[in-house]
Order: structure tokens, then sequence, then C-alpha cells
């Protein structure tokens, strides 16, 4: 079944589309061209980044609701016939993550041109940026599963770059390292599900493998599932979710960028891509384990005193959500808590970024060593940082799905569509996702009045009078009032407690829309109460726990601990999977030492043997002829060296010599 | 009537006294006057030739073989100074540097 | 035996025997002069040849630019200290050698062996001869012409370069 490839013609959008792929590319090239000129260097990569996100937007305002475009191109072609393409496909969810990308780039841009300031290798920095951008936006273009899979993996590279970024810090070394590592389990998967898929269908062109996939073949499930296994490792899915917390050693912006707002959703793109043919079965599968990590990740979250570690959970936890979103077969409302989710989180790193700025240039500044990150240290930040505590505030609210924000729309849109499931254990993926609503809400609540109410804890660790803080520059406010206006439902629906008409899902589903539950907002924002009201209860400034919590240990008992160390994930894959691996290396070893090399030196042995052997040969027979050899040459070179007299008369002379000789043999 | 003959033979006598000249003179203007020497042998040649072409091809050809003698004989010249300048010498077998 | 094939033997010879001068005598100016003297002699010679534009040419050019030039480089390049200037000769085998091989088989192949018989033509040459070639060398011969020109004003240019004092190099 060897399918005819049809070419596809660029049009003057998939033109456009190319342009807004290789500025990022661009970018790069320029900043590693020009990495003396910081300041030059930096505001030209952030012009492109701008210019990209014109470009997007205008590409968005034609394709949107419009006629999908699709250019397809021959890539390569392996012995005859078998013909691999590659090419663009614009449609509606292809212009929204566009738009998504480049100004969430441009945003991070704009933000690291302050908080990178005073870093040595800040040139470096951005060219990474564009690395990742141009990859990013490489995934969200392409039109095949294989071209898909090269950029997939090229923003794995730079997300390791970026991780590892402050590479002289052994942590931030380790834990790029186990990122890339993690992912690549994942990208097995996904490699694997390219091979089934291409050995059924021949192709591994989306639109031709949605036209022609029977979704009833068995060995679809397979495949998908196979393809999911690279979601899980890249949007930090249950089991594979380990990598993302320890990723956060990499610069803050970057963990807005990348961990937050756009990598780590490139699984769920990914899914809402292949979502016309995949199995209900693999759906099911898919559903469950979007739910245990949202639910994971949400306890993960409740007990962690690194600001940007609970940020990190409770990005898994919502990646969670959006696989369960998929999972229960509404894509739409998960590519739309993936917009929204962007937004927020992005905003949220960013101004946890500024605290962690400023923090961190206080305890510069009095030669105070302390960790910049650890809420336990910070309290009452509202009065001295008002702006970010508004920014925060905001973006948090939308991130625990308050209503009137945006999170609270594209939670419930995914929560109505997991009530769909309700046969046998499937129950289980509503009961996770409404309890992860409590958590979420708790963790948040917990977060929030540690870190701006209450007394500042510093003067606990240090002795100085109230410390102020330095405050946030034009260039870092730009970028978080933008994003945290984007957090509220005014962008997204005109209608604040219903998101199933939202422009975004009406955009993107063909089916029909979701119908309006008046029950579930109205639990949800109970239970979103409820766990608030709890975290106050515990956390309110005059508690005997935040009197305390400077002293705070990191755990106290088996919930902390569970809860502190990520459920012991890490312990429990060194345990099983580190220490065999290791084991079974120093097998290997053994057998390698004792059988191996002992064959080796045997054989090295007898080579010697023979080797003296030949020696003598060599050196009575063959340098005899050698020595013969240069001793003749050398002589006829004594004899014909006269002639090189190096003067030039000489040689004119043998020039007419030879002229003469030609003469002769012409006449003769 | 003066043959070809008569030309051929006055071009021959020029050129190989002219080589000769090249190849036994130390001096280095000696040699460049060897060097017009074999240039008019060649050109006595041509205009022997060019007296049965009613193209007078010969003659054409002549006058660029006197423009590149010309040419020649500046840049030689300019060479031979630019020696006597650095070595102190117009002989051609002193400056040694030549031989490998 | 009429008068010109007399001329031309006399310019014949004067060409030839002044050119052996040059090969013999051992002071360069002598020499210098004696180059001038068979230049002027080839210059009858082309004229004698049916050729007097380029026998003109070669009294401008040769005599008139190349000896000169010849002379002032040897001043240039010759301490004058009140005695001849003289030259030494080197290779004086091989040289006179090579010379007279040269010189007896190209004359043996011009007199007895090669047939020019075929070249005689009954078309007469052209009655203007001056005219005939500016028009030739402004219409077939335009590229060489051109190229002539670009090659002067290189081996100018270089002349200059080449000449030029250097200081660096002044010790």
């Amino acid at each position: 079944m060897n399918q005819e490839v049809t070419i596809l013609t660029l049009t003057s959008s998939t033109q456009l589309s190319l342009v807004v792929l290789f500025l990022p590319l661009l970018s790069f090239v320029i900043m590693n061209l020009w990495s003396k000129n910081r300041k030059l260097g930096s505001y030209v990569s952030s012009g492109l980044f701008f210019v990209n996100f014109i470009i997007a937007v205008f590409l968005f305002i034609t394709i949107w609701n419009g006629e999908p475009e699709h250019s397809r191109w021959l890539w390569f072609e392996i012995g005859s016939g078998i013909q691999f393409t590659s090419g663009v496909w614009l449609n509606n969810l292809t212009v929204l993550l566009l738009v998504l990308v480049t100004l969430v780039s441009f945003m991070v841009h704009l933000f690291s041109l302050e908080y990178m300031k005073d870093d040595k290798a800040y040139n470096r920095y951005f060219s990474f940026l564009g690395l990742f951008t141009f990859s990013m936006l490489g995934i969200v273009l392409s039109d095949n599963l294989l071209l898909m899979f090269v950029f997939w993996e090229l923003v794995g590279f730079s997300s390791y770059l970026l991780i590892g970024f402050w590479f002289h810090k052994e942590t931030a070394a380790k834990a790029s390292k186990k990122a890339f590592i993690v992912n690549r389990i994942g990208d097995l998967g996904f490699l694997v599900g390219l091979m089934i898929l291409w050995s059924n269908y021949n192709t591994l062109d989306l639109t031709t493998l949605i036209s022609s996939a029977e979704i009833t073949d068995p060995s679809l499930t397979l495949a998908t599932l196979c393809l999911f296994g690279g979601v899980i490792g890249k949007s930090a899915q249950f089991p594979l979710q380990v990598w993302l917390p320890d990723a956060m050693e990499g610069p803050t912006p970057v963990s807005a960028l990348i961990h937050a707002a756009t990598m780590v959703a490139a699984g769920v793109f990914l899914l809402a891509r292949i979502t016309p043919f995949i199995p209900i079965d693999a759906l099911h599968v898919i559903a469950l384990i979007g739910a245990i990590t949202a639910f994971m990740g949400g306890v993960a979250a409740l007990r962690q005193f690194d600001i940007k570690k609970i940020l990190a959970f409770s990005t898994i936890s919502q990646l969670g959500y959006m696989v369960m979103g998929v999972g229960a077969s509404a894509y739409d409302a998960a590519i739309f808590h993936l917009i929204t989710h962007a937004f927020f989180k992005a905003c949220l790193f960013l101004s946890a970024g500024a605290i962690i700025h400023s923090l961190h240039k206080f305890s510069h500044d009095n030669d105070a060593n302390f960790d910049a990150q650890d809420i336990r240290l910070m309290g009452g930040l509202r009065r001295s940082m008002p702006f970010t505590f508004w920014v925060f505030i905001v973006s948090s609210m939308a991130l625990v799905g308050v209503p009137l924000f945006s999170g609270f729309l594209s939670k419930e849109a995914i929560l109505i569509a997991s009530l769909s499931m309700t046969k046998g254990w499937q129950v289980i993926v509503p009961i996770l996702g409404f309890g992860s609503v409590l958590i979420t809400a708790f963790y948040v609540m917990r977060m929030l009045l540690i870190i701006f109410f209450g007394e500042n804890r510093l003067s606990n660790i240090i002795n100085t009078s109230y410390p102020s803080f330095s405050k946030v520059s034009l260039l870092m406010k730009i970028p978080l009032t933008l994003l945290a206006f984007s957090s509220l439902f005014i962008l997204f629906s005109p209608n604040p407690f219903d998101g199933s008409h939202s422009w975004i899902i009406n955009g993107l589903s063909n089916q029909l829309p979701i119908e309006h539950h008046s029950v579930v907002p109205a639990i949800s924002v109970m239970l979103v109460l409820l766990g608030m009201g709890l975290a106050y209860a515990k956390f309110k400034p005059s508690s005997k726990y935040i009197q305390q919590i400077h002293s705070e240990p990191d755990y106290k008992n088996l919930w902390q601990s569970l809860s502190f160390n990520n459920w012991h994930l890490d312990a429990i894959y060194d345990a099983v999977i580190i220490r065999q691996a290791i084991r079974i290396a120093d097998g290997i070893k053994m057998i390698e030492e004792k059988l191996i090399n002992r064959f080796i030196n045997y054989f090295a042995i007898f080579n010697v043997i023979l080797a003296k052997i030949l020696g003598l040969f060599d050196r009575y027979i063959v340098d005899g002829l050698v020595h013969f050899s240069a001793f003749a040459s050398n002589t006829i070179g004594w004899l014909s060296k006269n002639i090189q007299s190096g003067k030039a008369q000489t040689h004119i002379a043998w020039a007419g010599l030879g002229i003469l000789m030609i003469i002769i043999w012409l006449i003769l | 009537m003066i043959t070809l003959q008569h030309f051929l033979i006055i071009g021959i006598s020029l050129f190989s006294i002219g080589l000769t000249t090249v190849i036994i003179k130390k001096n280095a203007i000696l040699v460049l006057l060897g060097i017009e020497l074999m240039l008019n042998g060649a050109n006595v040649n041509l205009i022997g030739f060019s007296t049965n072409d009613p193209q007078i091809q010969g003659q054409i050809f002549s006058l660029f073989v006197i423009v590149v003698a010309a040419a020649e004989a500046v840049v030689a010249l300019a060479i031979v100074v630019r020696v006597y300048q650095y070595f102190n010498t117009s002989n051609v077998d002193e400056p040694k540097e030549l031989k490998g | 035996m009429n008068w010109m094939t007399t001329i031309f033997y006399f310019f014949g010879a004067i060409t030839v025997l002044s050119a052996l001068g040059i090969l013999f005598t051992r002071n360069v100016l002598h020499a210098t002069f004696l180059l001038m003297l068979s230049f002027f002699s080839v210059a009858g010679i082309y004229v004698l040849g049916n050729a007097s534009f380029i026998g003109v040419t070669q009294l401008l050019i040769y005599v008139g630019g190349i000896l000169i030039l010849m002379v002032f480089g040897l001043m240039l390049t010759t301490k004058l200290n009140g005695k001849a200037l003289v030259t030494e000769n080197h290779n004086r085998l091989i040289g006179v050698l090579l010379g007279t091989v040269f010189f007896s088989i190209l004359s043996y192949i011009i007199i007895f062996s090669a047939n020019f018989e075929m070249l005689k033509s009954n078309k007469t040459l052209p009655e203007n001869a001056v005219e005939f070639i500016g028009i030739n060398l402004m219409s077939n011969y335009l590229i060489p012409f051109e190229i002539a020109a670009i090659l002067l004003l290189v081996a100018l240019i270089g002349a200059a370069v080449i000449s030029e004092k250097r200081k660096e190099k002044q010790e």
C-alpha cells in the first residue's frame, strides 16, 4: 500500500509561518556571532521576537476560523518509493499555539533583559532562548510526526542547555542530565510509536493518518500509547514527572518559558494533534494517568518550602489536568486550559522570579548568605513589594480556579468533560480531578499566606533592621502586567461563569459544544472555598505554625515526608532502577574483566610473539630494500642536484636545451 | 629580390645571439639586452612572413610583440633596480635566495 | 643583385655584427650603444620588408623608449667611479654551444629543409599599410588591442610599485 505522496505548494501564509519559524534561529545565530556585544545583541534578539509575535498575530487573524492551510514537500527518499515528506500545517490549533509561544517568549525576553543583567553569559542565555523557541515553533508547525519528533528532540536538547545554564553549579548540571535522560525514556516510546504507525500506514503525515487510520485497529492502541510515552516524558506525567522539580535549577525566566508555559505543553499539543485517531481504550489510560498526575503533583506541592518547587509541582498537577482533559475526549478544553495555564503560570513564575531577584540582590548587598527561594524566610512581602503581590494574587487565583479568572473557565470545562467517565474503575478520574481542586486551593493559599502576609522573617536569621527591597523595574513590570491581565476571564469568555462558550473551545472543537453544567462549577467553587478556608485556619499570620515557621524542619511525619519528597519517587527509582542498572553494569564489568580481558590478554601475548618474528623479517629484508632504495635515490639526487643551481641563467640554458630537443624531434 | 630566407636567417641569427647573451652575461642589464635581441629576432621573422600575406597579420602581430617587449622591459628594469638596492649588485648570479 | 638587395645585405650585416659585438664586448655601455645600432638596422630591414610602419614604431619604441630606459637602468645600478663599466661572462661553454647549435639547426632547416613555395601568392599587399593596420586594429584586433592597453597599464603600475623605496627594507 504505497501511497503516492502529494506535494502541496507554499501559500503566502505558510511562507509567513516559515519566517516565524526561522526568526528565532536567526536570533540564535546572531547572538552567537556577536557574543561580545551585550547590549546590542540582546536588544536585537528581543526586537526579532517582537517582530515574530506580530507576524504570529497576523497569521492568527488570517487563519483562525478560516480554511486550514497546508504546505508539504518531499523531504527525503529512501530507496525507491519510500518517501518522507515535511511540511507546514496551519489550522486553528497551530495558530493559537503560535501566538502563545511567540507571546510568552517575547515576554520572557523582556523580563530576562533585567533579570539576567548581571550574568556573565548574558548572550549565551539569549541565544539558547532563540534555539528553544525555534524548536518549539517547529513542533507546533510541522505537519508530520517524524519532523515533529526531530523538533521534539531539539526542544529537549535546548531545555537541557537551559536547565544546566549555570553548569558550574553541581545541582544544575545534575538536574539537566536528569531531565535529559528521563525525557529520553519517554522519547523511546515516541520513536516506537512512530515505527508502529509507519509499518501500518506507510506514512507519518498527520492529515493522511487522520483520514486513513482505522480507529478500531488494535495496533493503533499500542501506537498511540507509545506516542503517549513521549508525552509522559515531555509533559512530566506520572511516572516520569521526577525531572520537572529538579529542572527549577535553571534561571527563573527559563522555568517560566519552558517548564511552565511552552515545552511541557508540547506533550498536550501532540495529544491534541493526534486525538482524532486515538482509540477509546488508549484515551481511558491517558485520562487515568492524567488524573493520577494531577493528584500526585498537588499533594507533592503541599509541603514544599522552595517557591519554585511549589510552582513546579503545581505545573505537574495542571499538566495532569490537561492530559486528563484529552483523555476525557475533550481536547478543546485541554488546549483551553493549556493556554490559560501558560499565561497565569508564566506570570506566577516571573513574579516569583522578581521576588527571588530582589531577595538575591538583598543578600548580595548585605553580605548575608541565605537561600533566596525559601519561603520560610519570606513573609510580609505584601508591603515591601506591592506590585508583585497583586500580580501574584491575580495569577494564583487563576491557578486555583476562582470565578472571574481564566483558570476557572478552563478547569471547569475539563471537569465537566471528566464527568463522562463514570463506568466502573473510570470513576476514579473525576474523583481525583475534584480532589485536586481542593488540594490546589489549599497549597496556593498556604503559599500566598506564607510569602506575602505576616511579618518579615528575614530578621530572624540575620541582624538587620527591617529589610528594604529594590523596586521591580519597568522592564519586568510590562510582561508581568500583560500576563496578569491575560489571567482574567475577559480575554477568553464574555461570561465569567461559563467557559463552554469560550471562543477558543468554539474554534477548536468540531463536535457539539459541551453542555453547560451548573452543578460542577458550584461543587468546585465550594471545594476551592473549603481548601482556602482550611489553609487560612492553619497558616493565618497569628497561628502558632507561622510563628515558628522559620525553624520548621523539612518534614516531621510520614505524610509530610511523602509530600516533601514527591512520593519518594526519586528514592524508589534509585532503588529499583538505578541500583539494579548499576548492579547489572557491575556484573557486565566482572564478566568483561574475568573472561574477555583474559582472552584479550592471551591474544595480545600471541600477537607480541608474532610481532617479534615479523620484526626480524622487517629489519633484515624489508629494511634492507628500503635502505638500498634510499641509497640509490640519494646517489641519483646527488647527481642531478647540480642541474638545480638556483641560478636563473642555468635554468634558461636548460629550457633552451629542451626546446632544441623538441625541434630535433620535430624535424626527424 | 629579397627572399623569405633572408629575413629568416637574420631572425635566427639575432635569436641565437640573444640566447647566448642571456645565458653567458653576468650583468642583469645585459641579460635584458639579450632578451630584447631575441624578441627582435622573432619580429624579423614575423615581418618576413607577412611580405607574402595580403592581410599583413604578421605586421600587426609584431606591433603587439613590441608592446609586450616594452612592458616587459619596464618591469624587468624595475626588478633589477630593486635587486640592486637590496643586494647591492646588479649581477644575476649573486642573489642566490632562489636556490632551495 | 639590385640595389634593394644590396641595402638589405648591408643592414643585415650591421644587425648581426653589432649583435655579435654585444656578445663579445665586456663594456656594458658599448653593448648598449651596439644594441642601438642593431635596432636601427633592424628598422631598416622592416622598411625593406614593406613594413615601414613597423620600422618607424621600432625606432620610436625601441630606440626612443626601451634603450633610454636601459641606459637609465644602467646608471641606477652601478657605482660610477671613473672606471669603464665592465661585466664578466660565465656559463660560457653551454651558452655558446647552445647558441651555435640553435643557429646551425634552424638555418639548416630554413635553407635546405623547409619548403616555402606554397606561401608565395600573387596577391598584392595593401596600398596604404598604415591605414590598413589602423582600421584592422580598431576592428578585427580590437580585443588584443585593449588587452595590450591593460597590460601596459599594469606594467606601469607594477613597475612603480616594485621600484618604490620601502623604509623597512633599508638597513
